[in-house]
């Protein structure tokens, strides 16, 4: 069954290298267009959602500068086209946590996620032993710690992008200032 | 006077003895101020019980809110390569069926959207099926 609750459009990868590679459009692809359809042919990790919420605080440590810079982009540009390079890094990142992870603390984690699914609301008041046990294996394995505060309130953004200078897109934004008059101009004396 | 031989109702001698007039009105249980303190304590024991509770309870929901928050880029970003891999099989598509089998070979693929200009469309809502549409709406 095509899709699941990570990729709801249910879209069945299909090999469409042959359009590419036909005669008369092979010739017409840039190289930056080539790089597009290269990197978007890279799938889903298909992580399941319990062990998502599972192992989230340790993924927030690692993994938010990045999320961060990405979704700055996507923000700014309003394409994704040109954010695929900061696309490719977040993949990679959660890649490289939820190997190192799952090599390391694969017991814990299989029973905490199992624990969770067990509320209907997937809170974490009812899983704290199996909670503690997965936070002391990544700490004592891996050295990586909870974040107490994943998601923050003032958000600041490394990134190696220029700041824009007309984020909005308003017009007439370089507009020259108005010329206004000479306020300390002698003035003619008004009698009555 | 001390004469007289018939009877007569008097008041005994000596005089009869104190009235009790004085009101009483003695205190039971614990009275006054002590009754108001009790049950000021008691709701002061069950307010703290109810703070203690709410600040156990925003603490979870914070906690399990920003668990999924966490993953929202993520999940963004395979979203966004999915739709850029349907917007391009949406135009190979018209480059196919429509140009290559020469129904109208001026036909430009990309271009039959309403701005005529080369606008990034993400994927309409119409092109999944009712169950997917359900269930993307009550997941957002």
């Amino acid at each position: 069954m095509p899709g699941n609750f990570i990729n709801p459009y249910g879209h069945v990868p299909v090999d469409t290298t042959a359009f590419e590679e036909a005669a008369g459009v092979k010739e017409k692809i840039d190289p930056e267009l080539a790089g597009i359809l290269k990197d978007i042919k890279r799938g889903d990790l298909g992580v399941p959602s319990h062990v998502l919420k599972a192992s989230a605080f340790q993924y927030a440590n690692e993994c938010n500068e990045v999320n961060k810079e990405f979704m700055l982009c996507r923000e700014e540009e309003l394409d994704p086209r040109k954010c695929l390079k900061y696309n490719l890094k977040v993949s990679d990142c959660a890649e490289n946590f939820f190997r190192k992870m799952t090599t390391a603390c694969a017991d814990e984690i299989v029973a905490f996620g199992t624990c969770l699914e067990r509320d209907h609301k997937r809170s974490f008041v009812y899983c704290r032993d199996e909670q503690v046990k997965f936070d002391r294996c990544m700490f004592e394995k891996l050295g990586i710690d909870k974040k107490y505060h994943a998601v923050e309130l003032d958000q600041t953004v490394k990134t190696d992008r220029p700041a824009p200078k007309n984020p909005f897109k308003l017009k007439n934004y370089d507009h020259p200032q108005p010329l206004m008059p000479d306020w300390n101009r002698p003035l003619p004396k008004i009698e009555d | 006077w001390k004469n007289i031989k018939y009877r007569q109702d008097m008041p005994p001698p000596g005089g009869y003895g104190a009235v009790p007039y004085k009101r009483n009105l003695p205190v039971r249980g614990l009275g006054g101020f002590a009754l108001f303190g009790l049950g000021i304590g008691l709701s002061a024991i069950g307010v703290k019980m109810l703070w203690e509770r709410k600040v156990l309870e925003e603490f979870t929901n914070q906690e399990s809110h920003q668990a999924e928050l966490v993953y929202y880029p993520l999940l963004q970003a395979e979203k966004d390569r999915t739709e850029l891999r349907l917007h391009k099989e949406k135009i190979e598509s018209e480059a196919l069926n429509i140009v290559g089998t020469g129904f109208d070979p001026t036909y430009e693929p990309g271009m039959g959207n309403v701005y005529h200009t080369p606008v990034y469309e993400p994927p309409l809502m119409e092109s999944l099926s009712p169950f997917w549409q359900s269930i993307r709406l009550w997941y957002q």
